[in-house]
């Protein structure tokens, strides 16, 4: 435990975000011990790196604190085997072909259009997107975050694209080559 | 502009609002005693206070072992009772700062006169129980029975606990507002309600 570490900062960032955490979580794990499991694992994380946390500006600590978390129940479903660890090969394969192939047509959805269909992307997506597309994070240093497993963040990432184009698509903003 | 930059875009644009809305929560999650009482412990550490590492998964075992072998105690001789004329309710109210909670056995009195349970009264303990974490007593005025349950949870300290300077909550053990949970500077205190108590007028 850091020896500089400020009680009273740790104590009004749990309770900042200790709802959160647990909507979070419960998304994930639908029950609500299992929930407070994942919230006290991840009030442990932050606790144990508190430092790196007070590093992190203000208006992003919130989507690193509901990486943690998201992690930290990822982790709960994969303890009670109720999660896989996927085979990247074969996924990135699949979903890179069909992402080529719309390389073109998505090239041409504007920032406005991208925002609203943002909006239907759920919240572990959004947080995945805004780390890896935005802060452009590797996907090794998400997977330190998350505590995942890089070839599963990759996975994600994949995913939660192909979930936005689908999105963009769905709403009208298809174009037609 | 290709996509990523225009998502990049997207993404901070729209960050500020996305956060506000993972942040709403339509009903406050009220958080089990076990967590309550391992942030407390966890914090305390952080400050030096407590030495022992607790996981919830135990504190969740422990308090329901405690809570159940509580109930056993009381069991079936004692059941919610609703107890007209005891003289002070276990609300939480903001002004409520008489009501103290002490490990019966030393101060025995103080509570029967609180709780209004006075042998003058006809009110007799029927069965108590006390060990170092909870004290069980069960009284009984003919047919009326009164059992309450507390539950000192402290590594450390014994001490009065005033409404007064900590922070009281009704929360939930196995029916709705069946108990309070007081966290104070120096003990978190679980008054498990047996029975209704109202205020007497």
């Amino acid at each position: 435990m850091p020896e500089t570490l400020n009680l009273e900062e740790v104590k009004e960032l749990l309770s900042t975000y200790k709802q959160m955490m647990y909507k979070i979580a419960y998304s994930i794990l639908h029950k609500k011990t299992d929930a407070e499991d994942a919230v006290q694992d991840a009030s442990l994380w932050i606790i144990n790196n508190f430092k790196k946390i007070c590093d992190i500006p203000c208006n992003e600590r919130g989507f690193y604190i509901a990486s943690i978390i998201r992690s930290a129940s990822i982790n709960l479903l994969n303890k009670q085997k109720r999660h896989i660890e996927y085979d990247i090969d074969e996924y990135k394969e699949k979903i890179v072909s069909d992402l080529s192939a719309e390389e073109a047509v998505v090239s041409k959805f504007t920032v406005e259009e991208i925002k609203e269909a943002l909006k239907e992307l759920s919240d572990s997506d959004y947080i995945l997107m805004y780390l890896y597309a935005f802060k452009e994070m590797k996907p090794k240093e998400i997977a330190e975050i998350m505590g995942i497993s890089e070839k599963n963040i990759r996975v994600y990432i994949l995913r939660a694209r192909k979930r936005l184009i689908q999105v963009l698509k769905r709403r009208g903003f298809d174009y037609e080559l | 502009m290709n996509f990523n930059e225009k998502l990049s875009k997207a993404l901070e644009d729209s960050a500020e609002e996305r956060m506000e809305e993972m942040c709403e929560v339509e009903k406050k999650h009220r958080f089990s005693l076990a967590y309550r009482l391992w942030e407390r412990r966890t914090l305390d550490r952080l400050s030096g206070g407590v030495q022992q590492k607790v996981s919830l998964r135990r504190l969740r075992y422990m308090l329901t072992v405690t809570i159940a072998a509580s109930l056993v105690l009381i069991g079936a001789t004692v059941s919610a009772v609703v107890v007209a004329n005891t003289r002070y309710s276990f609300e939480d109210h903001s002004e409520y700062s008489k009501l103290f909670i002490e490990k019966l056995h030393s101060d025995k009195e103080v509570i029967e006169e609180y709780y209004a349970l006075p042998e003058e009264d006809g009110w007799q303990i029927k069965e108590a129980y006390v060990n170092e974490l909870s004290t069980m007593i069960c009284y009984k005025q003919n047919e009326k029975n009164v059992a309450f349950s507390q539950f000192i949870i402290l590594d450390n300290y014994w001490g009065n606990v005033s409404t007064e300077k900590a922070v009281v909550e009704q929360m939930t053990l196995y029916e709705e507002d069946d108990a309070i949970y007081i966290d104070h500077a120096t003990a978190a205190v679980v008054l498990l309600q047996c029975g209704k108590c109202r205020k007497r007028c």
